[in-house]
């Protein structure tokens, strides 16, 4: 089974210049952890939950809530983001996917096609697979 | 395939007495990065779920700003009863593995605690088990 079979296409993105707190909102809305972030449609990151948790400041600083607000309103994603993103085309195999996201432990793969964006694989989209294959046997 | 062959037996637990801080650290100072603990009485009774999240919910993170001393005394003061999911979904052993893959996929959860019929905690099972089983199959040769 292919990736391309599987993989989601209605990918919500980010672009490098868009604010913490506006990615943050993108997340909480949309119930995701992973968005990509492109240029026109060229892959050029990717940021987390986690990146975005790490990269703001907690409850507990002496800051202001309005100063939280302002840097979380003012930092760009660029400034946390993963630059160097593993993905994958939309050729290879289900299986060998699923491999490589077990042996990095991410929890989601971009999958590219000549140079743009097109779909991206979750954990939840190779357990699907998984279980295609169950029900098929 | 059932849930049994592929559930991890090895399972670190807590029990609702435990300091949430000591919780916290066995999931921080492992490299395994746990991120759900089941809680489970003297008896192995399964009673609730401990999670990353229900830390997050009651103040902590893992930001470095955050003093490390105001993080441990928000911690200290609670116990894991306090912040506990109560409310967990569970499977059994025998049924087929799809069947626990269902539930993930409908639920959007990680993580599922595996238990007898009185409720003694057996084992727990992860999205992940689930995806190593299927490599497996594939590199044992059978038609995936």
């Amino acid at each position: 089974m292919q990736v391309r079979v599987m993989m989601q296409t209605q990918v919500i993105t980010a672009t490098p210049d868009m604010a913490l707190a506006e990615v943050q909102r993108l997340m909480r809305d949309n119930h995701i952890r992973h968005v990509p972030v492109v240029t026109g449609k060229r892959l050029v990151g990717i940021i987390t939950d986690r990146d975005v948790r790490e990269a703001s400041p907690s409850s507990a600083t002496t800051l202001t809530r309005g100063e939280i607000a302002y840097q979380m309103a003012t930092t760009p994603i660029k400034q946390c983001m993963t630059k160097n993103v593993v993905w994958i085309g939309p050729d290879i195999d289900m299986v060998q996917a699923t491999r490589l996201l077990l042996q990095r432990q991410y929890g989601c793969l971009p999958v590219v096609d000549n140079g743009t964006l097109v779909g991206i694989i979750t954990e939840m989209d190779c357990l699907r697979a998984f279980l295609d294959t169950l029900s098929d046997s | 395939m059932q849930v049994k062959d592929s559930m991890r037996l090895q399972v670190t637990t807590v029990t609702p007495e435990t300091l949430v801080s000591t919780a916290y650290q066995l999931m921080t100072l492992r490299k395994s990065r746990i991120r759900h603990l089941p809680v489970v009485t003297r008896q192995n009774i399964l009673v609730g779920m401990f999670t990353d999240r229900d830390v997050r919910r009651a103040g902590g993170s893992d930001v470095p700003s955050m003093a490390e001393h105001e993080l441990q005394y928000l911690l200290e003061k609670l116990r894991v009863r306090d912040i506990m999911t109560r409310e967990v979904v569970t499977v059994r052993g025998t049924p087929p593995l799809a069947e626990a893959g269902q539930i993930f996929l409908q639920k959007k959860f990680g993580c599922l605690p595996v238990v007898d019929n009185d409720n003694r905690l057996e084992g727990i099972i992860t999205v992940t088990d689930l995806l190593y089983a299927y490599v497996q199959r594939y590199d044992a040769g059978e038609e995936v």
